[in-house]
C-alpha cells in the first residue's frame, strides 16, 4: 500500500528554494522594520533642525569653567577640547520658534555653529538628557560631573525638553563637577 | 565534531600547557590593546591558520556569522556613540563623527580576530586536552565541562537523526504551516529528552563498570613536555614578553576620543609589530614547515 502522506509531503521540495525564500522573508522584514523606524522618527532622520522665527529672541551661553578649578579629576585625553577660558559659547542672542524648548534651542544653535553636542531621550523624564557638549561628557571630571542648565538664573528641576522658552529668556548651560552644587543648583530642600 | 583534529597540523601536537598560553595571549591581546594595526595582524594570522586547519569549510561560518557580527558592530557604533571632534553629518539631531566610525571599525576588527581565534581554539583544543590541563586540580569539574561540551554536538546529531526518522514518517519540521511545524518540533524534542535520559543512565552504568572513581586516577591523554615543547614555549614566552614590554612602554598607544590619535610609526613600533606577528604566526609556520617536509620526503621516494 502506498503511503500518500509520504508522497505528498511538502518536505521533499528542493532545499535551495526554501533557503532562498527564507532570505527574502528576512530581507522583507528588515526593510519593513527600517521603514517603520524612518516614519516613526518623522522622516527627518538626517534633516537639520527647522530654522527659527526672528520675532522671538533669547540668549544662550555655554561654559565649563568649573573644570578649570578641578583639573585633578579631569580626563587627560580631553585636554585638547577644553577651552582655555572655559567658555564654549559666548553669550549670544538667538532666535527661536514659538513652543521651542531649551533643548530645541541648544540643538539648533550648536548644529549651526558646528559645536559637537550629544543628547539621548530619557522616557522616564520625558525629556532629552544632554550627555556631552563640545566633546566634554558627563563623568569626564569626576563622578558628579555633567551638564546642567539654568534659565534667568534659576535651575529648573526638570529636563531641558520640558522647559518652553519665552521671549527674552537667558539660557545658560553649565558644566558641573559636583552634582550642580558648584554652579549654584540646589535641588535638595 | 570537537574530536576531529587535523592530522597535518603540528601545533595540535604540542603540549596543551604551551598551546593554552599561546591561545590566552592571542585572545587577550586584541581585547586589551585596540590598536588597529595589531588587531589587523592578529585577525590575519588567525584567518590564515583557520584556513589551513579547516580548508574551504572555514569560510561558511566566517561569512554567515563573523562577517555579519563585524558589520553590525561597525554600523551600530556610530548610531549609538556620538563622541569625537570630526562631525560628518547629523542623524536624528545627534552628530555622526569620524572618530566613532573608526572606533566601530576597530572594535569590529577586534571581534573578528577574537572569534576567529576561538574557532582555531575549538579545532585544536580537544576535550582530552582540556581534561589534561584542568584534570589535576579540578578532576570532576573538568570531566563535567568536557561532557557538557560533548552534549552540544551529540544532541544536535541525535536531534537530526530523530528529525530524519520523523520526516520519513511524514511529520517533519519543514512544513510551511507554522503550528504544524511547532507541533512536530515538540515531538522531536520529547523524543530527544527521552533519549538523553536513557543515554545518561547508560553512561553512568558504563562509567561505573569501567571503574570510574577508583584510585589512582589517570588521564586518557598523556602529553610529555619534550624538547620541542620547551623550544616553542620559549619562543612564545619571548614573544609575549616583548609585546608586553612594548605595550608597557606605550608603543601601541591609540586614542579614539575626542580625536583619533595613533602613536608615531617608529622603528621600535615596526619591530614590535613584527615580533607580535611572528609570535601569532608560530602555528602557521609550523604547519607550513611540516607540509614542506612532507613534500620533500615524498619527492625523494
Amino acid at each position: 500500500m502506498v503511503n500518500h502522506r509520504f508522497l505528498n509531503n511538502p518536505n521533499f521540495q528542493s532545499k535551495k528554494s526554501a533557503a532562498l525564500r527564507r532570505v527574502f522573508r528576512a530581507a522583507f522584514a528588515f526593510a519593513l522594520a527600517a521603514l517603520i523606524i524612518l516614519c516613526a522618527s518623522g522622516c527627518s532622520l538626517f534633516a537639520p533642525p527647522p530654522p527659527a522665527d526672528e520675532a522671538n529672541t533669547c540668549t544662550l551661553y555655554i561654559e565649563c569653567t568649573k573644570i578649570l578649578e578641578n583639573m585633578d579629576d579631569f580626563d587627560a585625553d580631553k585636554l585638547d577640547v577644553l577651552p582655555e577660558d572655559g567658555v564654549i559659547l559666548e553669550k549670544i542672542t538667538v532666535n527661536f520658534n514659538e513652543g521651542d524648548s531649551v533643548y530645541d534651542v541648544l540643538v539648533r544653535e550648536t548644529a549651526a555653529r558646528g559645536i559637537h553636542m550629544e543628547a539621548t531621550y530619557t522616557p522616564v523624564y520625558e525629556s532629552a538628557y544632554v550627555e556631552g557638549i563640545h566633546n566634554l561628557y558627563e563623568f569626564d571630571c569626576g563622578e558628579g560631573s555633567g551638564w546642567t542648565y539654568s534659565v534667568n538664573g534659576v535651575f529648573p528641576n526638570y529636563g531641558c525638553s520640558k522647559y518652553i522658552v519665552k521671549d527674552g529668556d537667558a539660557i545658560e548651560w553649565h558644566y558641573t563637577c559636583d552634582f550642580g552644587r558648584d554652579v549654584g543648583a540646589y535641588f535638595d530642600k | 565534531m570537537a574530536y576531529e583534529t587535523d592530522q597535518r597540523d603540528s601545533f595540535s601536537t604540542v603540549n596543551p600547557i604551551v598551546a593554552f598560553v599561546f591561545f590566552a595571549f592571542a585572545l587577550i591581546m586584541p581585547m586589551l590593546l585596540m590598536h588597529p594595526v595589531l588587531t589587523g595582524i592578529s585577525f590575519f594570522a588567525a584567518l590564515v591558520w583557520l584556513f589551513l586547519l579547516r580548508g574551504k569549510k572555514a569560510f561558511g561560518p566566517l561569512l554567515k556569522f563573523v562577517l555579519p557580527v563585524m558589520l553590525l558592530t561597525a554600523i551600530l557604533n556610530p548610531i549609538f556613540n556620538h563622541g569625537g571632534v570630526t562631525i560628518l553629518f547629523y542623524f536624528r539631531y545627534n552628530p555622526i563623527t569620524l572618530e566613532s566610525i573608526l572606533y566601530g571599525a576597530a572594535s569590529a576588527l577586534m571581534l573578528g580576530a577574537v572569534i576567529t581565534w576561538f574557532s582555531c581554539f575549538n579545532a585544536v583544543f580537544t576535550a582530552d586536552k582540556i581534561i589534561y590541563l584542568t584534570g589535576r586540580f579540578a578532576p570532576s569539574l573538568s570531566l563535567i565541562i568536557s561532557m557538557a561540551l560533548r552534549f552540544v554536538p551529540l544532541f544536535t546529531k541525535q536531534a537530526g537523526r530523530i528529525a530524519l526518522a520523523q520526516r520519513g514518517a511524514g511529520a517533519g519540521t519543514h512544513s510551511r504551516n507554522i503550528f504544524k511545524k511547532a507541533r512536530n518540533g515538540l515531538s522531536i524534542l520529547s523524543a530527544l529528552i527521552t533519549w538523553a535520559l536513557e543515554s545518561s543512565v547508560t553512561t553512568a552504568d558504563s562509567m561505573r563498570a569501567r571503574g570510574y572513581g577508583l584510585h589512582p586516577r589517570k588521564s586518557f591523554a598523556n602529553y610529555r613536555f619534550d624538547g620541542r615543547d620547551a623550544a616553542i614555549g620559549a619562543l612564545i614566552a619571548a614573544g609575549i614578553l616583548a609585546t608586553g614590554l612594548a605595550a608597557g612602554f606605550r608603543v601601541f598607544s591609540v586614542r579614539f576620543f575626542p580625536s583619533f590619535k595613533l602613536n608615531a610609526v617608529t622603528p621600535l613600533f615596526i619591530a614590535a609589530c613584527a615580533v607580535y606577528a611572528l609570535t601569532l604566526l608560530i602555528p602557521t609556520i609550523m604547519y607550513l614547515e611540516e607540509a614542506l617536509k612532507w613534500r620533500l620526503l615524498r619527492s625523494k621516494i
